[in-house]
This record gives C-alpha cells, structure tokens and sequence, in this order.
C-alpha cells in the first residue's frame, strides 16, 4: 500500500502525458469507485507553504491542458493507498461524475467584488412579509425565526450589487458559485464556469459594461481574473 | 491557461484578502484542554460545538423542506419556535463557561468552518 497524493479527477485520456507531481513524482492515472483519478505517490501530506501551493496549481492547471474535464483536487488531500482513496470516493461517486461533466470543456472565471457590503439590500424573493392577503394570519415567532434564518442563508450564497453584471455576462455562464465574505472592502466573491473558448468574451463583456463601474453601486468595483481551472466546481475535500 | 490575467487591486483590497485568508487559516478546531483549570471549559465548549453543528443541520433541513413546501404552516411554526428555542439555551449554558457563539464554531477541517 504506497500513501498518494490526489491532484484532480480526469475524464477521458490525456491529450499528452501526465508529467511529474509537486514533488518530482511520477503521476498515474487510477482508476477509483469509478472515477479517474490522478495521483502521485507520496510518503507524508506536504505542508501548506507558498511553493508547494504553487506546485499543486501549477500540476492542476497543466493536467486541465490536456483534458476534457478535469475536476481539481484542493490542496493537501492525501490518502494511505488505493484502498483508502476508493473508500473515500466511492459514497461521492455519482455527484462527482456530475461534477465532471459540469465542468467538460470550461474554466472558472472568478470575479472578486470590493466596496462597503452594507449598501445593497438583500431582496429575498420568496420574502413574504408584504403579505397582500391579510386575511392569512400573521406568522409567528417560530416561522419569522426560520424566515430569518433562510435570508441569512440565501444572503450568504448571493451578491446582488453585481447583478447587472450578471445578466450580461449570462449567455457565457454554465454555471456560478457565489459566496459573500464581507472581510474588510471583500464583500464577495463569483465563480464563473464558462466554455473555455468563451474566457476571451467573458473578460471582453465585462470591459464592454462601462468598465463595470457604471452598472455597480458606487464606491463598488470588481476585479476579474483567470481563467483558472474549475477550482470552484471541484469537490470539497475528498469525503 | 498558460499565461496569467494581471489584476491591479488597491492595497485595501489586497489586506480584505488577506484577511479573508488569516480567517480560514487560524480557524482552530475545538479541542479538548488537559490544563485542570480549564477542562471544564473545554469540555462544555467540545460538546457544545457538537450540539450547535446539530442544531444547524437540523435547521438547514427544515429550510429545505420549507422551500420544497413539505411542510404545514403549522409544522414550520413548531419547528422554528424548537430551533430558537435550543439556539437561546445553547447560548445561555455557553455564556455560564464564558464562550462566546462564535467559539461553537465547528471547524470541518477541509470543508471549512460550519457557519
């Protein structure tokens, strides 16, 4: 049993070989609970320094090079063998397949919005306290605790000063993932999935929109960057 | 992918990001403490912990199930009422050992913090 460190699933062959991993290791494609996986052997986790952070992308982002789907594997996740990594994919098998063809031909775009996070006002859409029919009695303590709850979750996963940005840029997104910080001027940021020819006129639409300044609230702005591999759209940690 | 978009970001932008990356680093799982002064604590913050992440799963159900309407108004209303009700109980015993809610905080490791 040789310990592995896991860098992405892949779909398909590779377009070209898979070179070496972070630390000179050759890299393999397993086959695990159904899935592809790439991995190096390894004796110990590698430690969360710049370099090896670096490393790790710089593997990622040349194995989404030369394949079709190519879901990446954060940092740090390593198992003790091919048994272990089997166990640990296998009840996630079916999502992460998913995972993989939702990801088939794209790269993540993601786009970083600054500015006060207190300006915009979180409009849920299922919010029902303007009840127009009064005669429905008031909801009680319980239900208003557990509507409150539900805004504070949809509010965690969306970022409305940015909407007009998005709805231009829609035609080009296969998918988004939001989450809202609101660390210091961080207030959140969106992860695009675009087809990986359309990364040009994603940056290109965005430019087009009055340099984006014009279609935010003031004192917003919002910085663009990649395309990066589907970081994003990858799992979460091997189960 | 080869080459790198340059982002220019102003230096309060880049310390928001750091920030944001302090936070996810120091996130610090609770542990329980062997110092006799403190074992208490420690305990009541472990356990705690435990009973706030089930208190949040349970509540992302009922949410769920709130949007799917598989629930009578009067189901949501008795499950929200429980839900408040163990959130006030659970800060009252934490505030007895002088934690605050946001030290209830599961770390889930690779997942992140719970809330």
């Amino acid at each position: 049993m040789s310990p592995l460190y896991v860098y992405a699933l892949m779909a398909g062959e590779p377009e070209e070989p898979l070179g070496a991993g972070l630390a000179g290791e050759p890299l393999q494609l397993l086959s695990s609970a159904g899935l592809r996986v790439v991995a190096g052997d390894m004796a110990a986790r590698p430690a969360p320094a710049p370099a090896a952070l670096e490393a790790h992308d710089a593997v990622v982002r040349r194995l989404a090079e030369r394949a079709a789907a190519v879901l990446p594997v954060r940092f740090g996740e390593w198992v003790e063998g091919e048994e272990a990594l089997a166990e640990r994919l296998a009840p996630r098998a079916a999502s992460l397949a998913e995972a993989l063809a939702l990801v088939r031909g794209c790269v993540q775009m993601t786009l970083r919005v600054f500015g006060e996070p207190s300006q915009v006002e979180f409009q849920d859409p299922a919010d029902r306290s303007d009840r127009s029919d009064l005669s429905e009695p008031a909801p009680g303590p319980g239900t208003r605790y557990l509507a409150a709850r539900r805004r504070e979750f949809e509010r965690s996963r969306s970022l409305p000063e940015i909407e007009p940005l998005r709805k231009a840029l829609q035609p080009l997104l296969r998918a988004e993932r939001v989450r809202r910080q609101e660390t210091g001027r961080l207030v959140g940021t969106a992860y695009h999935l675009v087809p990986r020819e359309a990364a040009g006129a994603y940056l290109g639409t965005l430019q087009a929109v009055g340099g984006t300044e014009g279609r935010l609230p003031a004192g917003h702005r919002v910085a663009a960057s990649g395309p990066w591999p589907p970081y994003a759209f990858g799992p979460e940690g091997l189960p | 992918m080869s080459t790198r978009e340059v982002v220019q970001l102003a230096v309060e932008e880049v310390e928001a990001l750091r920030a944001e990356l302090e936070r996810h680093a120091s996130a610090e799982a609770p542990r329980w403490n062997a110092d006799p002064e403190e074992v208490q604590r420690s305990v009541a913050r472990l356990v705690l912990a435990l009973v706030e992440f089930l208190r949040r799963l349970l509540e992302r159900q009922a949410i769920r199930r709130m949007e799917a309407d598989t629930l009578t108004p009067e189901e949501v209303e008795n499950i929200g009422v429980a839900l408040m009700r163990l959130e006030e109980t659970l800060h009252e015993i934490a505030a007895r050992f002088g934690l605050d809610p946001e030290e209830l905080n599961l770390d889930l490791g690779p997942l992140g913090r719970l809330i």
